[in-house]
């Protein structure tokens, strides 16, 4: 026989060989296809798996009723441990009379299971997830078999690891996560791993969608929905937790237990939500003051990000002050005051006052009338208020409105000279009680007398009454509105209601 | 009975058609005469309309300066409905259509003041009752009128709870007011839309430090509750505002001038509405008035016999 035949016939020899052993059926497989057995007389098999008891001639496996037979005495089983009893046992099924016992024709002892599985285990690089689910649905399979705890462990083991393995290859697309999430279900590896994937899958997609308010909102639906603890207002995170989440949430967010998880899902819910107000209000072209109420609204938590959007559109208003209308800067000078910014709306003020002031003085008796209102609602300087009031009386004389509003200020005329006869003027910023001078019942006039004019006056027309309300103080301050019924048939009027109103912001 | 046998007559003899040519002429011929027949009679009753539309018009006119309310809403909205079907635009139409509105508006004012609608909102919605609220403003002030007298501001952001919109409303008729009274510490607003508003001179213009206060009539169309700003919001129904005009029925209504709001600054905000809503008061001349015999009254009637004629 010529060298290459030869080595062919080796070759063949040793993968027959080979295939053989490749070929072992588990004691599992054997014993569950019992009913099998008696047409299986006669057939070569190869069988391993754990033997329970052997004796000179006689072998039994775990869990298997058959005895296993040699003719000739068995070679002798050395265990280097308990676990160590392995086998691999390769003859043919005989009957006995109507008995059926194994014929062994051959055995060999193998390495025991714990050695196979890390023997098994899929290493390198071209190792794939369904490596792993293999090797853990053996060993689960074997473990309950055997009632093995330490092997059924091993399975949950690989099954950690061909997750682990998939999701690092799904890393980046939400849609793939999710499938390994519904994976980690199928193979009941837990809760807490699928909702860790999940809320990996929740982040790409959430960077995916970038500032979309359509995709963000529906994101956030779906927070509100599935993710415990993301609209409970109270289920706060600690300033270090969620700092650390919001560096790196993925990792921080798998370590979290499950309270520390339920708090997270709520500084998730309260970054999504803020970022979707935003990006909602920057289409709409929504004012910061709005994004801030929006905010405090939504995120209660949030107040420091709600600050810093009514400080930014505080700037903005300042910047064009001067452009405001009165409303307006009632209502900037009370947020202004509010904010601790005293200051800014002082500035705001004087700068608002000297635009308007030139061209008031060029209006005569009524430009001054405004001018001096102005000053006293804006500012209460009593003084250039009442310069401005004797600047008019000096331009035209004895103008009613101008004599009623220095008298209100404390002056009386003496001869032709203006006098302050009064000076119990409060000197704060005009702020309005609740008036003890007011009562319900009293008329117009005794109103007008207590109060004086009110600031303004609103008219609504119901079927047999006017119903009237006299707003008395400053938008942006306090304000008493006082409730009139004025009957159509005789005209007077009678104090209905009072009520302060909050200042307008 | 055929060569080969009798035949049996078919099951299904075919019917005779029902549409035929000729029954086609002749329905179509019908319904000519038909129409013919209907818009005859609309041409009748229009120009019987035609005739009463001058003792209408006097009528209602002379009813609204008399504060008959009433009257005048049922003569001017049939006068203005007379108008449509006249297709009349001119002053003339637009004036009657405007004193018809008032008229209405006046005829159709809710029961109480806001300021009660809004206590009983507020103590149903606090005692959590909400929808026993929206049903009792369903059932007794929805649809029904407001003329108010008050300083409108272009709407601000605002958030809606029920819609889910934000930002600010663009349209540019629409308009808040404050309704300036605290309601158990809840502020009210008022929202509506007023065509008239954006030909008002000055409107929404942040230049003005003192805006002036504009007198409006508009329908009730709900008042509901903003959990997030605490803000009752009585909104008025979109189609139905206006800008008030007459100073007569405004007189009427109780309005009456006071030292805050004397005659001449509600004559300047009435024409200035006027003006804005495209009325001109003297394209007709006052019928209740007008028969005195001098000859300004008879070119204002000759005027009138003419409008009529039209």
């Amino acid at each position: 026989m010529s060298r290459l035949p030869r080595l062919v016939l080796v070759l063949v020899v040793a993968l027959s060989g080979a295939a053989s052993a490749d070929a072992a059926i588990s004691i599992e497989e054997f014993v569950k296809d019992r009913k099998k057995w008696p047409s299986q007389v006669g057939l070569r098999q190869a069988i391993e798996g754990r033997y329970a008891v052997t004796g000179r001639t006689l072998l039994r496996f775990h869990n298997c009723p058959l005895d296993f037979r040699s003719s000739e005495p068995l070679p002798k089983l050395v265990r280097r441990s308990p676990r160590d009893v392995n086998v691999l046992v390769i003859g043919r099924i005989r009957r006995d009379g109507r008995k059926l016992y194994f014929r062994i024709e051959r055995i060999t002892k193998q390495e025991d299971d714990l050695k196979q599985f890390d023997r098994r285990r899929p290493t390198g690089p071209k190792s794939r997830p369904a490596d792993w689910f293999e090797l853990a649905d053996w060993s689960s399979g074997r473990g309950r078999f055997y009632k093995d705890v330490e092997l059924q462990e091993k399975s949950t083991e690989a099954n950690r690891m061909g997750i682990a393995l998939a999701r690092r290859r799904a890393a980046g697309d939400a849609k793939m996560l999710r499938e390994v999430a519904r994976i980690v279900v199928t193979r009941a590896i837990g809760n807490r791993l699928q909702r860790a994937i999940e809320h990996e899958a929740l982040r790409v997609e959430l960077k995916s969608v970038g500032d979309k308010p359509a995709a963000l909102s529906a994101v956030r639906n779906r927070i509100v929905q599935g993710w415990p603890g993301a609209e409970d207002t109270k289920n706060r995170a600690d300033r270090s937790l969620a700092g650390r989440y919001r560096k790196d949430p993925v990792a921080v967010y798998n370590a979290a237990d499950e309270d520390d998880r339920h708090r997270l899902h709520r500084v998730l819910y309260a970054d999504l939500a803020i970022k979707l107000i935003i990006a909602e209000s920057r289409e709409a072209g929504t004012s910061g003051y709005k994004v801030a109420e929006l905010i405090r609204r939504q995120v209660p938590e949030a107040s420091a990000e709600a600050s810093q959007f009514e400080r930014m559109a505080l700037d903005a208003d300042l910047e064009r002050a001067t452009e405001m209308g009165r409303s307006e800067l009632d209502r900037m000078v009370a947020r202004l005051r509010d904010a601790q910014r005293a200051v800014d709306a002082d500035r705001a003020v004087d700068r608002w006052l000297d635009i308007r002031r030139e061209r008031l003085l060029t209006q005569g008796v009524a430009g001054r009338l405004r001018l001096a209102d102005l000053v006293l609602s804006l500012k209460n300087d009593r003084s250039t208020a009442v310069s401005m009031l004797l600047e008019a009386d000096r331009l035209k004389p004895d103008v009613p409105e101008v004599a009623e509003r220095l008298g209100q200020l404390g002056y009386a005329k003496q001869g032709k000279k203006w006098v302050q006869v009064r000076k119990d003027r409060p000197t704060a910023p005009r702020r309005v009680a609740m008036p003890t001078g007011v009562r319900v019942g009293m008329s117009g006039k005794q109103l007008m007398a207590a109060m004086g004019t009110p600031r303004r006056v609103s008219r609504l027309a119901a079927k047999r009454v006017i119903s009237e309300i006299w707003v008395y103080g400053d938008p942006g301050g306090s304000r008493i509105a006082v409730h009139l019924i004025r009957s159509r048939g005789d005209g007077t009027a009678a104090v209905r209601d009072i009520s302060q109103l909050p200042s307008r912001r | 009975m055929t060569r080969r046998g009798i035949q049996v007559e078919p099951a299904h003899t075919p019917r005779r058609r029902r549409v035929t040519p000729f029954r086609l002429v002749a329905a179509c011929m019908v319904m000519l005469v038909a129409g013919t027949g209907w818009w005859s009679l609309g041409q009748l009753q229009l120009s019987s309309d035609a005739g009463r539309l001058r003792d209408l018009m006097r009528d209602g006119l002379e009813s609204l300066e008399a504060g008959d309310f009433s009257t005048a809403a049922r003569d001017l909205v049939e006068a203005t409905d007379v108008l449509d079907r006249l297709g009349r635009k001119d002053s003339t139409a637009d004036l009657i259509r405007q004193r018809g509105r008032e008229a209405a508006a006046a005829n159709g004012l809710v029961s109480v003041s806001l300021v009660d609608i809004l206590s009983d909102a507020d103590r149903l919605q606090r005692s959590g009752a909400d929808g026993a609220w929206a049903r009792q403003f369903q059932r007794d002030h929805r649809g029904h009128w407001v003329i108010m007298q008050s300083v409108l501001e272009r709407p601000g952001e605002r958030l809606d709870d029920k819609t889910g919109k934000r930002g600010r409303n663009t349209l540019p008729d629409a308009f808040e007011a404050e309704y300036p009274f605290a309601v158990g510490e809840r502020s009210v607003r008022l929202s509506g839309r007023l065509p008239g508003l954006v030909r008002l001179s000055g409107w929404g213009d942040p230049g003005d430090e003192d805006p002036r206060p504009v007198i409006f009539a508009g329908q009730l169309e709900a008042c509901r509750f903003d959990p997030g700003t605490e803000t009752w919001w009585v909104e008025l129904s979109a189609d139905t505002a206006f800008l008030w005009t007459d100073i007569v029925s405004y007189g009427h209504l109780g309005f009456l001038p006071h030292a805050i709001f004397g005659d001449d600054e509600i004559a300047a905000v009435l024409d200035r509405q006027s003006a804005a809503a495209g009325i001109d008061v003297d394209s007709l001349a006052d019928p209740g008035r007008a028969d005195d015999g001098s000859a300004e009254a008879r070119s204002k009637l000759g005027a009138l016999d003419r409008e009529s004629a039209r």
